[in-house]
């Protein structure tokens, strides 16, 4: 009888130990489970800033910021820069990804003009030592000078080039003006470099970058994602490429960016006229 | 007890969940309170200040002016594109010529109050500087402009090239520009190297201007008067330094130069008191006090020329047509020439008689040092060294040694100081005089065929068979040239008390 008793007992406490402890613990870990790992992004940006790399770009911040797990991004910049309304459009997508989520800049080789342009938009910046920053300012060149066609009928005498050649170069000096207003918001105190410093468009080398408050160290890119993961207060990250993830071509298309010469060499100039923000390497040198 | 088990159940359901999270989260990501993009609607960029168009007063020159624009030089630019500074001159009534590549420089420097060289790219040849030089010397004024905008390719070594062209012109004048261009990060007009100027001495360049702007301009070494310049924040594209940089300097009465070419051209001579800078160029270019010598021959006049006949010369057929001629060429020049019956003082001369002069010549000789006939010289003005003359005369020299006896003039001899004793008979004369306000031309020789030969010399401009010396030219009669080593000299061992006697040196 005893025993028979004792058996219930048994069963019971066997019970009370699953529903008390294994139960809670395993249902604990199921949802444990859905506690996502955090992940730092990686987006890339090894080419000119033209309309294509603006639109890839800016959608590999929409998965970022849509995603819940990406926790940080890393932006790696190689770039001379680009056109003005495709780094503008990064630009601000960049400045509202970073309302939710850290983004480091992680320059590697060249981040001038339009690419530094985009560095201000990250909380943090690193580059390689011999990387090399800045180069603040617009190019641009003039529109022709009024005239009328004999078979063109246009109903203002701006409609065919928008605007008078001087307002043109007021709208490169106001389009300068932002970018310092960009460089001056991005590196706030850090910014040693007067208005007149930053405006000379000079591009330094990153050891001189961090001295002027330009970026704020040289470091390698495993410390850029260390810092991502210390602003997001995240570790035992995992790391994911966006580019990537979302690359659809594998092989990106040749460039028509760039101006080609006779031999089919990029000259470093726009193909098209227009207002960039754009370091153009060979400058100072013979021009084609 | 079963709150007590509720609890360890929570405790245990929650103890994986916040392991896991501890495991992966630190914290919460807080973005940074200067999170904020630039006002992009509240930024503008000013509109320069016009300025209010105007009418430039007319200038009251001595006469017809001419003002040269060199097109003969790759010069980077159009007349069209100067149609402000063009406009303006015209009303001034000033003629606008250009000299292109087929055109002599001296021949057309003949007749001009200005020389204006733009963003010239090819070589001024020592013999064109020279000219230039010569000149200006003579009252002639001369404006060089260079821009760093303005060469023959976007090549570094052109725009180089473009500096030398332009510097080899102002060499003589030390005036050099710097192959850079000017700029200012701080104060700009729409753009970093569209830089506000301002005038750093009072002068009639600098009248009325209180600020002028110049896009991409270059500086000037100089030696002489900075006209404008940039302010301390002003620098260099060379040297990345600045303070007080030169823009546009003056370099003597007579010569300008400029490192803007732009402003010249439209919409941006509208700006600050530019417009008012290039009605100040136009009335340094037209108000030079030209000096007329046998260099601008035949153009010695810049108002109505009167011919007037002394005693000996009869107006027949072949004067009168030697004359018309001479009107043809100077009618080109807007010059009306006319026979005056007599000498009212005030008109410009041409003077036509024969030697030796007679007493209503004598007037018109007085401080031309030439004389005629037998006359007392002291001897310590023969000392003759003539000047290389165009033609290339290289060396013509003789020296006297002063002596205290004079030296006499043989009355079928002609003597010119500086020169020496020539015979009668074998030359005839051009002399130019510079009064007050007129210019004589006195033409002498031996009889009216000569006479009219000499005026159909001047109809054509060529003096290059005449020898000048100062403002006297001699030619052969006949037309036969002027050999140099034909000039007869008077040599101090020669000449005694009684009998003077001429040699030629060089034979």
């Amino acid at each position: 009888m005893d025993d028979s008793n004792s058996a219930p007992k048994e069963h019971k406490s066997i019970w009370s130990i699953l529903l008390v402890f294994i139960l809670p613990l395993l249902i604990g870990l199921i949802v444990a489970a859905f506690i996502p790992k955090p992940v730092i992004g990686i987006i890339s940006i090894r080419d000119e800033i033209d309309t294509k790399m603006s639109l890839r770009v800016i959608k590999e911040i929409d998965y970022a910021r849509t995603h819940p797990e990406i926790k940080a991004v890393v932006l790696i910049l190689d770039s001379p820069g680009g056109t003005i309304n495709d780094t503008e459009s990064i630009y601000l997508e960049l400045m509202k990804l970073r309302e939710t989520k850290p983004v480091v800049t992680m320059v590697e080789g060249l981040s001038a003009s339009g690419s530094f342009y985009l560095s201000m938009g990250s909380d943090y910046i690193v580059s390689n030592p011999s990387a090399r920053v800045g180069n603040v300012g617009v190019i641009g060149t003039l529109p022709s000078l009024p005239l009328v066609l004999e078979e063109t009928i246009s109903s203002g005498p701006y409609k065919l080039f928008g605007n008078p050649r001087e307002e043109y170069t007021r709208f490169i000096e106001l389009i300068k003006e932002n970018f310092y207003q960009v460089v001056a918001l991005g590196r706030g105190e850090r910014l040693k470099l007067s208005e007149a410093q930053v405006l000379r468009g000079e591009l330094y080398p990153a050891s001189e970058a961090v001295k002027h408050g330009l970026i704020d160290e040289v470091a390698a890119r495993s410390h850029a994602i260390e810092k991502a993961a210390q602003l997001a207060h995240i570790a035992h990250y995992e790391l994911v490429d966006i580019t990537d993830a979302l690359a659809e071509e594998k092989v990106r298309e040749a460039s028509t960016f760039f101006l080609l010469d006779e031999n089919g060499v990029s000259t470093g100039y726009p193909r098209e006229a227009g207002i960039y923000l754009l370091y153009i390497p060979n400058f100072g040198s013979e021009i084609p | 007890m079963k709150r007590k088990t509720i609890f360890i159940i929570i405790g245990i359901f929650l103890l994986p969940i916040v392991l896991r999270t501890v495991w992966y989260y630190r914290g919460i990501y807080r973005p940074s309170k200067d999170l904020q993009v630039p006002d992009f609607v509240g930024l503008s960029i000013l509109e320069p200040e016009l300025s209010t168009p105007f009418v430039s007063e007319q200038i009251q020159t001595n006469g017809h002016t001419t003002v040269v624009f060199d097109q003969a030089h790759s010069n980077q630019y159009l007349i069209s594109e100067i149609e402000a500074m063009v406009n303006d001159l015209l009303w001034q009534d000033t003629e606008v010529v250009t000299l292109t590549e087929d055109k002599d420089l001296s021949e057309a420097l003949k007749s001009a109050s200005a020389f204006v060289s733009i963003a010239p790219t090819k070589n001024f040849s020592d013999q064109e500087v020279q000219t230039v030089q010569s000149f200006v010397e003579r009252g002639g004024r001369l404006l060089v402009i260079a821009d760093p905008t303005r060469s023959t390719s976007e090549y570094i070594s052109s725009r180089a090239e473009s500096v030398q062209v332009a510097n080899k012109l102002l060499e003589p004048y030390h005036l050099a520009f710097r192959n850079d261009y000017a700029y200012n990060i701080d104060h700009h007009e729409g753009n970093f190297r569209n830089v506000f100027l301002s005038p750093k001495v009072s002068d009639d360049l600098t009248k009325k201007i209180d600020e002028v702007v110049f896009y991409a301009a270059r500086t000037i070494s100089s030696y002489e008067t900075s006209l404008i310049g940039g302010d301390e924040n002003t620098l260099s594209s060379l040297t990345d330094t600045g303070g007080n940089l030169s823009l546009a300097a003056l370099a003597g009465d007579n010569v300008l130069a400029i490192g803007d070419f732009t402003f010249l051209t439209s919409p941006y001579f509208q700006v600050a008191d530019n417009f008012q800078f290039i009605t100040n160029i136009n009335r340094f270019l037209i108000s030079g006090e030209r000096q007329r010598t046998f260099a601008d021959f035949p153009y010695f006049f810049s108002s109505p020329v009167g011919v007037y006949l002394t005693n000996g010369i009869s107006l027949d057929n072949d004067l009168l047509q030697s004359l018309d001629s001479l009107k043809a060429v100077y009618t080109v020049k807007d010059l009306p020439l006319d026979i005056v019956e007599n000498d009212n003082g005030d008109q410009n001369l041409i003077v036509l008689g024969l030697i030796p002069p007679n007493t209503e010549l004598e007037p018109y000789l007085v401080g031309l040092n030439i004389q005629f006939g037998i006359q007392v010289l002291p001897t310590a003005t023969l000392q003759i060294t003539p000047a290389p003359t165009d033609e290339g005369i290289e060396e013509v020299a003789a020296e006297t040694t002063p002596t205290a006896s004079p030296a006499l003039v043989r009355s079928n001899e002609i003597y010119i100081a500086g020169l020496g004793q020539i015979p009668h008979g074998e030359y005839s004369f051009f002399l130019l005089k510079e009064e007050e306000n007129r210019t004589i031309l006195i033409i002498l020789a031996d009889n009216q065929n000569e006479v009219i030969d000499m005026l159909d010399m001047l109809a054509s401009g060529d003096i290059s068979n005449c020898y000048t010396e100062g403002n006297i030219a001699l030619c052969k009669q006949n037309n036969q040239g002027w050999k140099p080593t034909s000039i007869p000299v008077v040599t101090s061992q020669e000449v005694d008390d009684t009998t003077p006697t001429a040699t030629s040196e060089s034979q």
